[in-house]
């Protein structure tokens, strides 16, 4: 894909009050490029559970960052990258199967990666054990700006 | 959030999740809810997502604990007033076979908006 219209990096420690501070920021940069409610929202959900997962699972027991970088094309696509430095998935495919979850005791639901699937139009998850976890979503928006008037 | 957890007269245990529903703030409210539960041990328990405008898998995830925890006391839940949006979730994890999923005709107000 080409160049970005607009680019977003930024960088967080791994709190859980930053959950919803990730979301704040994509609903930001997205604003911007005037999507719909419900675009917005599934970019707003997707983004959660990415985060969470490096919150919850990546640095387990840990702390370390999350970065978040967010690109928007001409094309209207909206590309968001959540990587963390965390444990790492051994099996990705498994991990992203509806209701598997390594952590049910903490009420993790497993659908983590189902959801993000669903709501957006390609999820890609790269992952090294020991390494970390990128995760990119790829959404559409319906509205061709891409970039700030 | 003003009041998290309510009893009616019906000793219906009715939780009122938080507007942003994620890990962060379903963590914060587990343990009253829990507490709650084992010590008046109510008919059924509710969770009003009337206020909720946001919810992601924690929210379900919560739910699911809850479940667990309910139906060993003998104690079904009703998620009430989810929006479609929330109900499609639920609907993804399977849990509409668990809970019952109803909405409030007095809640109008959510609906128009």
């Amino acid at each position: 894909m080409k160049k970005p219209q607009n680019e977003l990096r930024c960088t967080f420690v791994s709190n859980s009050c930053n959950e919803a501070l990730a979301r704040g920021i994509a609903t930001s940069f997205l604003i911007m490029l005037d999507p719909t409610a419900e675009e917005l929202a599934d970019v707003r959900c997707s983004v959660s559970e990415a985060v969470t997962n490096s919150i919850v699972h990546a640095y387990r027991g840990t702390s370390g960052e999350v970065a978040m970088i967010l690109r928007s094309y001409d094309d209207g696509t909206v590309k968001i990258t959540v990587s963390d430095r965390g444990c790492g998935i051994g099996d990705v495919e498994q991990a992203r199967a509806p209701l598997f979850t390594t952590a049910p005791d903490e009420d993790r639901s497993g659908m983590g990666f189902s959801i993000m699937e669903s709501l957006s139009d390609k999820l890609t998850v790269k992952s090294a054990l020991g390494k970390g976890t990128k995760v990119t979503i790829t959404k559409k928006l319906s509205s061709k700006k891409s970039s700030p008037t | 959030m003003n009041e998290l957890i309510k009893f009616t007269q019906e000793r219906e245990m009715i939780v009122f999740l938080p507007r942003e529903l994620d890990h962060h703030s379903a963590a914060s409210v587990r343990a009253e809810i829990d507490s709650a539960l084992f010590s008046k041990e109510p008919k059924a328990l509710v969770f009003d997502l009337s206020g909720v405008e946001f919810m992601d898998s924690s929210g379900l995830g919560l739910v699911l604990g809850r479940y667990a925890r309910a139906s060993v006391l003998g104690i079904p839940i009703i998620i009430r007033n989810p929006t479609p949006r929330q109900e499609r979730l639920f609907t993804m994890a399977q849990m509409h076979k668990m809970v019952k999923i109803e909405k409030e005709a007095k809640n109008d107000e959510k609906a128009a908006k």
